[in-house]
């Protein structure tokens, strides 16, 4: 692992030890975290959907015409 | 991989592996996969108590994913939703009571191992012996529709309330989502008091009770039985989640590296029920929660023997038959989808003949 990466993950493991000190924080963060990324997700995996019937779409007209 | 809050070190690609396998049959099934990842996360290497907590969290991310890609098929009926959860709040609140007796008599994971193993058994056995008997032609269709009839003449609590703005308001309400065309809303709020007295007791989302009720007691259609049955997921998943990280027993980091590849799976699993029929979910479910109280049941024996090996294996089995359901399931998705695209080819080019034909005719 290059060093820059190495501190970036020991600071991250840091802060992470230290949220998780203060009960009631941690756990709203923890769940809050949680939904926003189920939500991103979903958007993501959604717009890879269009995207690919879209150019399944494109492909097929091309192919006809 | 070094994961800091539950002290143990992981490689990333296994925990992607389990959260694929998990993502997949929460979509396709509707259940949120708890019973699955804290068995998964165990075999791993981590601690019991946070492979619970950090399950749950990941049970209720899969549940929101889930759930909005049913909401966009059309498969969730939010009214049956919404009374289903306000039974299971106070009965999920219950159930902690109730938990921490028994953690005080000692009996906590005697009491709750023994349940587990009944549950999952009995539910297990009886959806896919009612698959089995289907695929010999000797349909239990009758049976069924007779429990769901009663229920929704079933009449419990008053007949009628009062809403402030609409004054007496009939308890007796339609649910068109679901193909119901009257039932009592105690029906749904009592069912979901009991699953979420249950799910909260274990320590689950409860959805592997919930969706084989809602398809066989109420007769609610199977797509729209998983996309109902994952709503009322978030809301247990949420609040185990909470309770869990309020005791700081939840690793956020190993969750949301199972959770980004299980958003994947639970995309196709969901995508696999519109090409997949009923029957064959229904049955595939019996045999993963089969499977699943076989496990648990070899985890008891092995608690009750002290033997690791035992413990093992039933970890292994788990794991391993789940992994098996899950290559089924994408594997029927990309059969029904190759076999859409040849149906749909052949329709283009008989189109194309038919068009050749009347130009000939001219």
């Amino acid at each position: 692992m290059p060093i820059e990466e190495y501190v970036m993950y020991l600071v991250l493991t840091d802060f992470l030890v230290a949220l998780s000190g203060n009960a009631g924080i941690w756990a709203v963060s923890v769940v809050a975290l949680m939904a926003v990324t189920a939500v991103a997700l979903f958007v993501f995996w959604d717009l890879v959907g269009r995207a690919v019937s879209l150019t399944a779409r494109v492909c097929g007209s091309i192919r006809r015409a | 991989m070094y994961f800091p809050i539950a002290d143990v070190v992981i490689s990333p690609l296994l925990l992607a592996l389990l959260g694929l396998i998990v993502g997949t049959m929460t979509g396709f099934f509707g259940v949120g996969g708890g019973f699955l990842i804290t068995g998964g996360l165990l075999v791993l290497g981590v601690p019991t108590i946070y492979a619970v907590g950090t399950g749950l969290l990941m049970v209720m991310g899969t549940a929101i994913t889930s759930t909005l890609r049913h909401r966009r098929l059309g498969n969730v009926d939010m009214r049956l939703a919404i009374l289903i959860v306000c039974g299971t709040v106070p009965g999920g609140l219950i159930a902690e009571r109730v938990n921490a007796v028994l953690e005080q008599a000692g009996l906590g994971g005697l009491v709750i191992g023994l349940v587990y193993f009944v549950l999952l058994l009995g539910l297990g056995s009886w959806m896919t012996g009612s698959w089995l008997r289907r695929l010999i032609r000797k349909p239990t269709g009758a049976q069924v529709g007779g429990i769901a009839q009663r229920l929704h003449d079933l009449r419990i609590g008053p007949a009628a309330i009062w809403v402030p703005g609409k004054g007496r308001v009939s308890t007796r309400i339609p649910f068109p989502n679901s193909g119901i065309d009257e039932m009592s809303a105690f029906v749904p709020m009592a069912a979901g008091f009991v699953i979420g007295f249950i799910a909260l007791l274990l320590g689950a989302g409860g959805g592997f009770i919930l969706m084989p009720f809602l398809v066989y007691g109420l007769g609610v259609p199977t797509a729209v039985a998983i996309g109902t049955d994952l709503f009322q997921i978030i809301i247990t998943g949420t609040l185990g989640a909470f309770l869990y990280s309020l005791g700081g027993h939840v690793d956020p980091v190993i969750a949301i590296i199972m959770f980004a590849s299980a958003s994947a799976g639970t995309q196709l699993g969901a995508l696999a029920t519109r090409f997949v029929n009923a029957s064959r979910i229904l049955g595939l479910f019996g045999v993963t929660v089969l499977n699943a109280g076989i496990g648990v049941g070899l985890r008891q024996l092995a608690q009750l023997l002290d033997s690791p090996v035992l413990a093992q294996v039933g970890q292994a089995l788990l794991l391993g038959a789940s992994g098996a359901v899950a290559v089924a399931i994408l594997c029927m998705l990309a059969v029904s989808a190759g076999r859409q695209r040849r149906r749909g080819r052949r329709l283009a080019m008989l189109r194309a003949q038919r068009r050749r034909r009347i130009r000939v005719a001219q």
